[in-house]
């Protein structure tokens, strides 16, 4: 098993969604957060005024799935998160150990 | 928790789901066994609850979405709304949370809406896909009565009003749904349930029946005149087809994934019984009928929504549209164009050809009983009718229409109208070409093409203006053939392999009933059987020399001919899909136009003299030079320098180079980066020569995430070797600037030391979690030719693109002691085609057997182990 986690633009959640619901994906966490990355506290011009952007509100997607469904939830993530910008955000796999169901304690796979 | 009270039903349950899952490992017939599957589930559960320790009073079950419907996979969730009347009463609640917790735990994903009758109402009034969920409710167990009286009310919400809207809403929800799975990535791997003509065509198609007719039964909308008895028969078959592919892939797959994508589009194929023969691939032959399948529920669909929509507005409509009588007689109906008595048709099936003539005459559209009139009277199309000059010059008035020309034409392909008119057209229907390249299927390519001819004429389009392909189209004088070229010129590939040859076989035939003169004859013969020789030309050989220009001149003879070719080249090209038409592919091609276009002008087939424009470069740079010292420098240096180096760069590039070449005394390396056109960027690399250089660079290159098109390598007797890269994909085009520094870093520390190089490509070598996903793959092929080239041997490598290929080859060719002149490299989808102009290590040709032997199995063997 492998947690797929997704850092992207807000308004690119839907597709996202939608994108892996096609792929069969069940459940999914999904929290706001902030932060930056190569674009640090990026400075843009509002109406002619300088902001300092420190952190910039972006989502987060958590899924995990088994090994062999990594390839296409990655590719199926990215694709719909692109926008060819800068700040499209950021996918990170990571191992995961065990899974356990809360309420009847299956585990493994099966408690996916 | 309590005694497990429905313990016995969930066994039940799944007993029922692992037969089936078992079943469908081999193609059973589908439709029948969802439905099965359903009963048996709604049985299950119907038994289960009655017998449950409960009062029936109050609450019920009913089945809705897809297990309403009665049609499910293994795989497939159960939609459950349970109704209640006022308060949900406790032992209820207790009784439901039992109830779905045990289906999860037995392995049943469940949609599941508990409500009262009265919210219930509001959701359905809030949420249009709860209403179109709600509209297949079926009842399962509790008490019937308060079912039947909320589904009575339901239905009877449906007032002729909510009913207009109610298709309004429908056919809205329906292009959103098109527009969504209408795109690219969806038209090669087909979505079963959304899809343009999937599954959910069919339910739309329910749905609106339902609501407005108040009917479950086909039969009830072929009373109604909404459906005809065909068209039933087609949706049936087709469902039925649906079903198999959708039960046999979620069998594969072990899960529910809706979306036919390659890898299981094979597998799938094999087991609806598809093999793999001579005409194509299984997988081939089995999306055909998939999309065969697919266009007629979208069409049918459309049809239907049409009809339905007509019906719930007539009045409204009838009174505004302008009737009006045209030749023929047609009746113009505001924009919809009629047969005024359709039985006339088969008396003088002409008529079928002059309705699509009139219709791109007055810009209108076909009633969709209009397209059911044309289909139904195909068969009185007779070969006297097909060759009628009235009717065939109805046909070309209609292709050369630059305006109407796609429309009408599709119209024709799809009433099936224009395989009766053209016969051969019938094998490429629906015709798949099983790969990453080819977009559409080969019918639909062909329109497309003329609808890129159409484009080039009125120079709208930005990226062709700069080709100046409105001029070239003007100068054509045999317009009606290139039409007729771009409608045929992949005619050949319903037969199999070498499909322009083939193609040029039918033309005769084709000539007949067009009744095209001798010369005319001809000319299409030649535009068919050479449309691919400029694109493999242009991408394949080296544009400098002059033995692959002469060739071509040579084959095609004449400039009305190059330049029919020409155009007909750049349609396909861009008719095909975005893999095929870049910037790239469009400088190449203008180049090789214009050097054949001087060839055919100079006549003879002798070669310009080399000796004299060389000369005349060298007086131009020469000129750029202001210092005398400088000037009597650069001219030792030209005098070294090889002609294809000076005939292949501009003045200034030349003197930049002598430029980079003079800062190499000091430093190890030089590396100068240029945008070129569109997302491509040159890089120049001047070094001391070493061998496997080249190899180092394509290697460093990979590291960085850049795809390289082309290579020129120049190698001075002094030692010294410039190397012109063309690249694109820049992996993030708002930092190149970083990415060229790392670039020459890289390549200066790994020629500094090479066990650093070592280090960065075992970096890039660890294998990734992310491996390229599966697609259909060719097999490789080296090819080995001596006579493209006076000077080089020319080596083609065909393999599938992964990341590092060119670099694994280059690096075989480098232990090969093979060194690289010149390369090439095209990336059509998911193929590669890699040409290098090579010479062995004394600058000569190879030549011999046995080393091409050498070299073919040595490269085979690495694109084996690439992985």
């Amino acid at each position: 098993m492998k947690k797929i986690e997704a850092i992207v633009k807000p308004f690119k959640l839907d597709d996202i969604k939608d994108k892996l619901s096609n792929l069969g994906i069940k459940g999914m966490t999904v929290s706001e957060v902030r932060g930056f990355g190569r674009q640090k506290g990026h400075t843009e011009i509002y109406r002619g005024a300088e902001y300092v952007v420190d952190f910039l509100p972006k989502i987060k997607i958590e899924v995990v799935v088994p090994d062999g469904q990594v390839p296409e939830v990655v590719e199926a993530i990215r694709t719909a998160a692109n926008t060819g910008k800068i700040g499209d955000g950021k996918i990170f796999v990571i191992p995961v150990e065990e899974c356990v169901r809360i309420r009847t304690g299956e585990s493994g796979e099966q408690a996916l | 928790m309590a005694i497990p009270r429905f313990s016995a039903l969930f066994r039940r349950m799944k007993d029922l789901r692992q037969a089936f899952e078992n079943e469908c490992s081999r193609d059973i017939p589908g439709l029948l066994a969802a439905r099965t599957y359903a009963t048996h589930i709604e049985d299950s559960l119907q038994k289960g609850l009655t017998r449950a320790d409960i009062s029936q009073d109050g609450w019920c079950l009913a089945a809705v979405g897809g297990f309403g419907r009665g049609e499910l996979s293994f795989k497939s969730d159960l939609d459950l709304l349970f109704l209640h009347q006022n308060r949900l009463p406790q032992a209820l609640e207790g009784f439901l949370r039992e109830l779905i917790y045990g289906l999860w735990d037995a392995g049943f994903e469940v949609g599941h809406v508990t409500s009262s009758v009265t919210g219930a109402r509001k959701l359905v009034q809030e949420d249009f896909t709860v209403l179109t969920n709600h509209l297949e409710a079926r009842f399962v167990a509790g008490d019937s009565g308060l079912f039947e009286n909320w589904r009575t009310s339901f239905l009877k919400s449906f007032g002729t009003l909510s009913r207009r809207r109610f298709i309004r809403s429908l056919i809205e929800y329906r292009q959103s749904r098109m527009q969504h799975y209408g795109e690219s990535s969806y038209l090669l791997e087909p979505h079963i349930k959304e899809g343009v003509g999937g599954l959910r065509d069919l339910h739309t198609l329910r749905w609106a029946a339902i609501g407005c007719a108040r009917g479950h039964d086909v039969g009830d909308l072929v009373e109604r005149g909404w459906l005809i008895p065909q068209e039933t028969v087609w949706l049936d078959q087709a469902s039925d087809f649906l079903w198999r592919v959708r039960l046999q892939l979620h069998q594969i797959t072990g899960r529910r994934q809706d979306q036919l994508l390659f890898p299981e589009q094979e597998q799938v194929a094999l087991r609806l019984g598809f093999r793999d023969v001579q005409q194509g691939s299984a997988a081939e032959a089995f999306m055909r009928l998939y999309y065969r399948h697919a266009a007629r529920i979208r069409r049918t669909t459309s049809f239907f929504l049409e009809r339905v929509e007509e019906a719930q507005g007539k009045t409204f409509r009838l009174r505004l549209a302008r009737k009006r009588v045209l030749p023929g007689p047609f009746l113009l109906e505001g924009r919809e164009l009629h047969f005024m008595d359709p039985s006339w048709v088969c008396k003088d099936p002409r008529l079928l050809m002059q309705i699509f003539w009139q219709a791109a005459r007055s810009d209108a559209h076909f009633h969709h009983q209009t397209g059911s009139v044309i289909r139904e009277n195909l068969a009185c199309l007779t070969d006297e009718v097909r060759s009628d000059p009235v009717v065939v010059q109805q046909f070309l008035d209609i292709l050369m229409d630059p305006q109407q020309a796609f429309r009408v034409l599709k119209v024709m392909l799809e009433t099936g109208f224009l395989e009766s008119f053209i016969t051969e057209f019938a094998g490429v229907r629906y015709k798949v070409q099983y790969d990453f390249y080819h977009l559409f299927t080969v019918d639909e390519h062909l329109l497309k093409t003329i609808l890129e001819l159409h484009r080039m004429g009125s120079g709208a389009e930005e990226d062709l203006a700069q080709l100046r392909l409105a001029d070239v189209l003007e100068q054509v004088e045999n317009r009606k053939v290139l039409f007729l070229s771009a409608l045929f010129h992949d005619i050949g590939k319903g037969v199999g392999k070498g499909h322009a040859a083939h193609g040029a076989k039918m033309v005769p035939t084709i000539a007949r009933q067009f009744g095209l003169t001798l010369n005319e004859t001809e000319l299409l013969t030649f535009l068919i059987e050479k449309h691919l020789i400029l694109a493999e030309t242009a991408l394949k050989r080296d544009l400098m020399d002059e033995k692959p220009i002469l060739r071509c001149a040579f084959e095609i003879g004449d400039r009305e001919k190059l330049r029919l070719l020409y155009l007909l080249t750049i349609a396909d090209s861009r008719a095909t899909g975005p893999g095929a038409w870049n910037v790239w592919r469009a400088s190449l091609l203008q180049e090789l136009f214009l050097k054949i276009d001087r060839a055919l002008v100079r006549g003879e087939w002798s070669r310009e003299d080399l000796q004299e424009q060389c000369d005349a470069i060298q007086r131009e740079i020469l000129g750029r030079v202001e210092s005398l010292p400088e000037k009597e420098a650069v001219a030792r240096w030209l005098d070294q320098v090889s002609f294809r180096y000076l005939l292949s760069q501009q003045p200034e590039a030349i003197l930049r180079h002598y430029r980079m070449e003079r800062h190499l005394e000091k430093q190890i390396l030089v590396v100068e980066t240029q945008r070129a056109e569109g997302e491509m960027w040159q890089i120049t690399v001047a070094t001391r020569d070493r061998p496997g250089l080249f190899s180092m660079i394509t290697g460093v290159l990979w590291v960085a995430g850049l795809n390289i098109l082309a290579a020129d390598i120049f190698t001075r007797p002094s030692g010294i070797a410039l190397d012109i890269l063309r690249v694109e994909r820049l992996p993030d085009p708002l930092r190149s600037r970083e990415l060229f520094q790392k670039i020459t870093k890289d390549l200066e520390n790994s020629l500094t030391d090479r066990s650093n190089f070592v280090e960065l490509m075992a970096a890039k070598e660890k294998p990734s979690l992310l491996q390229q996903r599966n697609v259909p793959v060719a097999e490789d092929r080296i090819v080995i030719d001596e006579d493209g080239s006076d000077f080089y041997t020319i080596i083609e490598v065909y393999t599938w693109d992964r990341p590092g290929v060119l670099h694994a080859i280059t690096r075989t060719l480098y232990e090969l002691d093979i060194s690289i002149q010149l390369a090439k490299i095209s990336t059509p989808g998911a193929q590669v085609a890699d040409v290098f102009y090579v010479t062995d290590l004394e600058g000569n040709k190879l030549v011999r057997q046995e080393i091409h032997e050498r070299i073919r199995a040595r490269l085979l063997g690495c694109l084996l182990q690439t992985p």
